[in-house]
Order: C-alpha cells, then structure tokens, then sequence
C-alpha cells in the first residue's frame, strides 16, 4: 500500500505547489508582494526493513522569498527620495518666483533710477517727479509680491507638513496594529506572510514622512524610532507626533513626540518630508526672505536719508518717500503720503537744483549697507538669484541620484522578491508534470492491485 | 540575475520617462529659443544674464539721458545763436551811428532799432519753456535778468543764480544740462548799461559821444565773443555728447552679444538633440511593446 501513499503525498504535494504557483501568478502586478516559493522534503519515516523506499514527500514550508537587506535599502532609497523630492519641488517654487518677469526686482530699480535721471533735467518738473512716485510705488509692490509670493510657497509648505504629520500619526497607528496582527498569527502558527508585506509597504510609506530606524524582531514585529533613536513604536505604545504648540508662528516646524504620556521634541535630522520641509524652511526660505528684506531696508532707508538732507518745491526739508514696518520690510514697504511737489530734489534749496536726484539715481552704482554690510543693490539681488540657481541645481541633482538610487533599490529587492511569469510557468509545468506523474504512479498501483485481485 | 515582470517594466518605464523628460526640456528650449530657461539651468550663466541686463538697461537709459540732453542743447543754441546775431547787429548799428556824417532821420531810425535789439537781448535771456526760466541758473522761477526802469539810467542785475543742473551720462560721468545768464555774459552786464547810454546819448548828443559809443562797441563786441565763447562750449560738450552715445550704443551691443553667446540656443544642435532623444523614445517603446506582446511560457502550455 506504501506505493498509494507515495504517490498520493506527490499528488498533494505538487497541488499545493502549483498553488502557490498560481498565487504568484495571481499577485505578479501587485506592487510589494513578494513571491512564494514551495519547499519539498522527503519523508522517510524509517522501520521498514533493508527495501524500504521512503515514504514519499511532504512540504516542508512555504517560504516567502526576501531578503532584509534589500527590503531596508529600499526604505531608506524611499526616505532620501521623498526628502530630495520635496526639497527640490521646495527650490523650484523660489526660483519660479524669482524668475516671474513682474516681480523682478532688477527691472524695478532700473525704472526707478531711470525716472530719478530723467528729473535731473527738470528737477522743478511735476511731470517728472509724478513719474519718480509712481516708479517707486511700482518698486515697492515689486518687493510685496516677491514676498507673498514666497509666503505663499511657504505656506504650502506648511500644508504639506501638516498633511505628512497627519498621515505619519495614521501609519505608526497601522504599523502598530500590523504588528500586534503579525504577533497574534505567528503565536498561533499562522501564515503571516502577507501580513510582512503590508508591514514592508506600511514602513516604506511611513519613510517617506520621517527618517526610520526598524528593528525587526524574531516574531517579524518591528519597533520603530527616530533617525537619532527616539521611540515610535515599540510593543504597543505608538508615539504621536504634532506640531510644538509652544513655538507657534505661521511657519512652526517645531515637533514634538509624545510617547507613553510624555511630549519630548522631534531632535533632527528628522529625514523625509518633514525633514525636507523643515530644512526647506530654515536653509533657504527664511534665509533669502531675510536678505530679501535687507536690501528692502537697506534701499528705502538710504532713500529717505538721502532725501532728508534737501528740500522740496516749497523750500522745507525733504520728507521720506518710503515706509516700512521693521518686522517685515520687503512686504510692507510703501511709500509714505509724500506729494510730488515734497520729494526733495534740491540740494542747494533752488526750485530747479536737482542734486538730491542725482544723489539717489547714483545709488544704482554705489554700495549702500545691505543687512550690515556695504553691497550694491543690484549686485545683492543678482546674488540671491544665483544662490536660489546654485541650490535648485543641486536639489535637481540630489534627486536624480536619489531617483537613480531608489530604481536600483527597487531592482535589487525585485530580483529577489517579484514574480517572472516564465519562472511561474515553468514552474507549473514542472508541478502538472509531477502532478501527472504521480497520479500514474496510484493508478499503477491500483492495476496491481487489480492483477492480484483477479489472480483469485 | 534574476529578471523579474516589474523590473522590465519599471526599467522600460523610467527610460521613456528619462526620454520625455529630455524631448520636453528641449521643446522649452526651442520655444523660448534661450538656452537658460530657469535659474537653475545655469546659475553662473543666469547672474552674469542678470548682469548684462542691468548694463543693458543703464546703457539704454544713459543714450535716452544724452538725447535728453542734447534737446535741452538745441534750444539753449537757438537761443544764444540769436542772441550772438543781436551782437553783431548793435556792433554794427553802433558804428554807424558813431560815424559823423549820420542825418537826423536815420539816427532816429538808428534809436528804434537798438532798442528794439535791447528789447530782443533782455527777452532772450528772460526766455521760458516748460513754465520755467532757461537762464537763471537753478532759481528757474526767477528771471535771469532783472530789469529796474524805475532808476535813470535803468539798472540791471542777475535775478537767478550761477548754479548748473547735471544729467547722468554714463556710469560715472554726469552733463551739465543748463546755461546760465551770468554764464553767457561772464558776469558783466556792460553790454546793457552802455548800450542804455549810446541810445541816451544818440537821442542827445554830448560831446562825449564818440567815448560812450565807443564804450557800447568794445562791450557790444566783448559779449559777442563770451556768447560765442558759450556757444562753443555748447558744442564741444553735444559733440562729447556724441561720442558718449556712440560708447553707450557700443557697450549695448557688446552685452547684447555675450547675452546671446551665453543664453541664445544653436536651433541645429536642439534639433540634434530633440531628434536623439525621440529615436531613444521610439526604441524604448518598440522594445516594450514588443517584448510585453511576445509570447510567454504561459502561451506554450
């Protein structure tokens, strides 16, 4: 009888097989599934003497094809992709302001000096110094709309980092419960291999909101925690991450972690999109808005200090033309209510001196103090602009090494985890061959069985 | 290695994203015919663009500046060219008056045209455009030349100043965009005074007649020189006017030019590339479509 039995356990054996086969075949346009394959061992149970041939085959395990390594250097492919992605979209944004024809500052100093020589022909003309106001109206609204226009950049920004918190906090919660699932099927003996896939695809997801520290522990639970090791998950308390309250302000990328009822801050380097954001926010927005208000600052108070030492039509000392409030000079800068007859062009007090002017149309060659340091107005400008250049280009550049490096990731970790049709197939013709095989092999032991039943 | 279904389609995948991405990079080129499309293409090339537009833009408000001054010039030349004319003519009209063998009739005659002159030089000078005084100096709204006839002989002073107004022509270079009275006249108002008592004289003749007129002929011919003197240097300073405009135009050009070599796209090499980059494009679809029909193992059993 041990040759039924033989062929029966091959006949089972390669069922289960092919599918597993047809599993693959099944999931092979799923993205993260990783492949199964079918582990055959010989049975051989023993005590049957010098002739005994074994006792068929069995499957040993259902293995699912992976390989840490490739899996983490995936994440983290993912993590430092994410994190170029958003900071390169970030720069883009600046530089597209930046590079708005209606907001280029250049073009406004050149009207404004242009209009300042101009009244150097006929300083007393009201025509002229008309056209002086409304070019510096026209600079300053240059200067308000470079500014909204970053602010808005900004603010976007801040959505997005509410966005990424907002779904960091939904997939630890996930993460946790995958674990807490993984933990309870495999104390059970349960297969948990999908279960480790949503897992890998849960902590890639999660990677592109922060940097991940995984440690995966035998059972195939994770704990999760920061770049620089504070907890996330661990066992069953999740941290939840928010916004520091106590910082506050319109561009907050303070956060704070609060893990097992205690709030901590979320030290750097935070990776990801938060970190790209926060790093965003600190490297390049508030820097180059604070350059930004110092040549605002830097013009208007040189402006007014120049017209202070002349007089106007009416023979009284020079008003200001400009105005700011100090906390944000480049978006509130306007002019003061100064009436073309009060703009004081006349150096020497005579209606038709137009020394002041020239003084101020001079300020387009002169270095002027800019933020504490003496630069040309143009030249301050043209600086900002080539920093932005410089550091959109290298966040291009991040990117495609990022892009170049997570394609590679994902090729190496498909290598060893995706499905090819052709393996599948050939697979299941091996297993239908088998499969047939050993259904000849029982009904060959059914004819012998037969020829010795009717020997009788 | 193992090849698997996603990494054929994923590779197959991004090289016809990395063709699209190149195809649309060049399209913009071509489009804007510039090179530099955002700051990030080249950022040392979009300072230096940066740069030469500023030249640019002054070179092209420092020519509007010199044709700005140069109108003022062509007026201020009319002007003293008349009133260089008007010189002569009292000069002359003063010689002959002077000589002995005048008759009553003509000397009259004589009069009324020299005051007639005397009336032209003073509105010369007085002259207005735009509402404001050309002559006197920075003080527009006062008369260059202020006459008192209230006092016997008639006095005369300077009503504006000596102050000149400059225009910016070039990086660091300005233009004096005004005459003045006191210019013109190199100080003196001689001219006027002893013009006032030839006339004075010619209506009442003295025996010091030959000496007052002769007085009013060497100022007559003295203000006919400081005028032409004025006038001379009006010319130098349109000619160097000129030049500096010519410099302007020059230094233009030249930015225009290194704008171009920076920024202005070869059409031929885009084209080039654009053509490269659709064959990629073209094999990397041929290959996945081919190998995506192509019959798997699947297809045998």
């Amino acid at each position: 009888m041990s040759m039924y039995n033989i062929g029966l356990s091959g006949l089972m054996a390669n069922q289960i097989a092919m599918n597993v086969t047809a599993q693959n075949t099944a999931n092979m346009t799923v993205s993260g599934y990783t492949r199964k394959v079918v582990d055959q061992a010989t049975v051989v149970y023993g005590g049957s003497g010098n002739y005994g041939a074994g006792d068929g085959v069995t499957v040993a395990s259902i293995r699912r094809v992976s390989d840490q390594a490739a899996i983490n250097r995936l994440r983290a492919a993912g993590e430092d992709m994410q994190y170029s992605q958003t900071y390169m979209v970030g720069m883009q944004g600046i530089e597209n302001v930046l590079g708005m024809e209606g907001l280029n500052l250049s073009t406004g100093f050149d009207d404004f000096f242009a209009s300042l020589d101009e009244a150097t022909l006929s300083p007393e003309s009201l025509v002229y110094r008309n056209q002086v106001l409304a070019n510096a109206k026209s600079l300053a609204s240059r200067f308000n709309g470079t500014m909204s226009q970053i602010e808005n950049e900004l603010s976007t920004l801040m959505r997005s980092q509410d966005q990424a918190i907002e779904s960091l906090n939904s997939q630890l919660e996930n993460v946790a419960k995958l674990n807490e699932q993984i933990r309870t099927a495999s104390g059970q003996g349960q297969d948990i291999a999908s279960l480790q896939d949503a897992l890998d695809l849960q902590l890639n997801e999660l990677s592109k909101s922060i940097g991940l520290n995984v440690l995966t522990k035998d059972d195939g639970t994770v704990e999760l925690s920061t770049k620089s090791g504070q907890p996330l998950v661990s066992g069953q308390s999740v941290a939840q991450v928010s916004l520091d309250a106590s910082v506050g302000g319109a561009y907050n990328t303070d956060l704070v972690l609060n893990f097992n009822g205690q709030s901590v801050a979320l030290n750097d380097p935070k990776g990801g999109a938060l970190g790209a954001i926060a790093d965003l926010k600190n490297d390049q927005y508030l820097p180059m808005m604070d350059d930004i208000n110092d040549i605002a600052k830097g013009f208007a108070d040189e402006v007014n200090a120049i017209l202070a030492g002349g007089k106007d039509l009416n023979g009284d000392a020079g008003k200001d033309l400009f105005t700011y409030d100090s906390n944000n000079p480049a978006s509130s800068l306007s002019l003061t209510d100064i009436t073309a007859e009060e703009l004081a062009f006349s150096e020497t007090g005579s209606v038709g001196d137009g020394g002041i002017a020239t003084a101020l149309a001079e300020l387009a060659n002169k270095p002027i103090m800019i933020g504490g340091s003496q630069q040309n107005l143009y030249d301050a400008y043209a600086q900002i602009n080539g920093y932005v250049g410089i550091a959109t280009q290298q966040a291009q550049n991040n990117f495609n090494t990022a892009s170049i490096s997570i394609s590679e990731a994902q090729t190496a970790r498909d290598s060893i985890s995706a499905v090819s049709s052709d393996e599948e197939a050939a697979n299941l013709m091996m297993y239908m061959n088998a499969y047939q095989a050993n259904m000849k092999v029982i009904s060959t032991a059914s004819q012998m069985f037969d020829t010795v039943l009717n020997s009788f | 290695m193992r090849v698997t279904d996603s990494q054929f389609s994923s590779m197959m995948t991004r090289a016809m994203m990395g063709s699209n991405v190149e195809i649309n990079r060049v399209a913009e080129q071509i489009a804007t015919g510039n090179k530099i499309n955002s700051l990030s293409d080249d950022p040392s090339g979009s300072m230096k663009l940066l740069g030469l537009d500023k030249t640019i833009s002054s070179a092209e408000q420092y020519s509007r500046n010199i044709a700005d001054v140069q109108s003022k010039y062509t007026e201020y030349e009319t002007y003293l060219m008349s009133f260089n004319d008007l010189t002569l003519e009292v000069h002359d009209l003063l010689l002959q008056a002077n000589n002995a063998t005048v008759s009553e009739e003509s000397s009259a005659g004589i009069i009324a045209e020299l005051e007639s002159l005397r009336e032209q030089a003073i509105n010369t000078f007085n002259k207005k455009s735009d509402g404001v005084y050309l002559f006197s100096g920075t003080d527009v709204y006062s008369q260059a030349l202020v006459v008192d006839d209230s006092t016997t002989p008639i006095t005369y002073s300077f009503g504006g100043n000596a102050d000149h107004r400059s225009t910016k022509v070039s990086e660091d270079g300005t233009m004096n965009n005004n005459f003045t009275a006191e210019e013109v006249l190199q100080g003196s108002l001689d001219f006027f005074t002893t013009l006032d008592a030839a006339i004075a004289e010619l209506k009442k003749p003295t025996a010091d007649k030959n000496d007052i007129l002769g007085a009013a002929i060497d100022s007559a011919d003295a203000t006919q020189k400081s005028a032409l003197n004025t006038v001379t240097i009006l010319g130098a300073n349109f000619n160097s006017l000129d030049r500096m405009a010519v410099n302007n135009a020059d230094v233009a050009l030249y930015a225009e030019t290194v704008k171009t070599d920076i920024n202005a796209l070869d059409y031929a090499e885009a084209s080039v590339r654009l053509t490269q980059s659709m064959t990629t494009l073209q094999a990397s679809q041929t290959v996945f479509s081919t190998v995506m029909n192509s019959s798997s193992l699947f297809d045998l059993m």
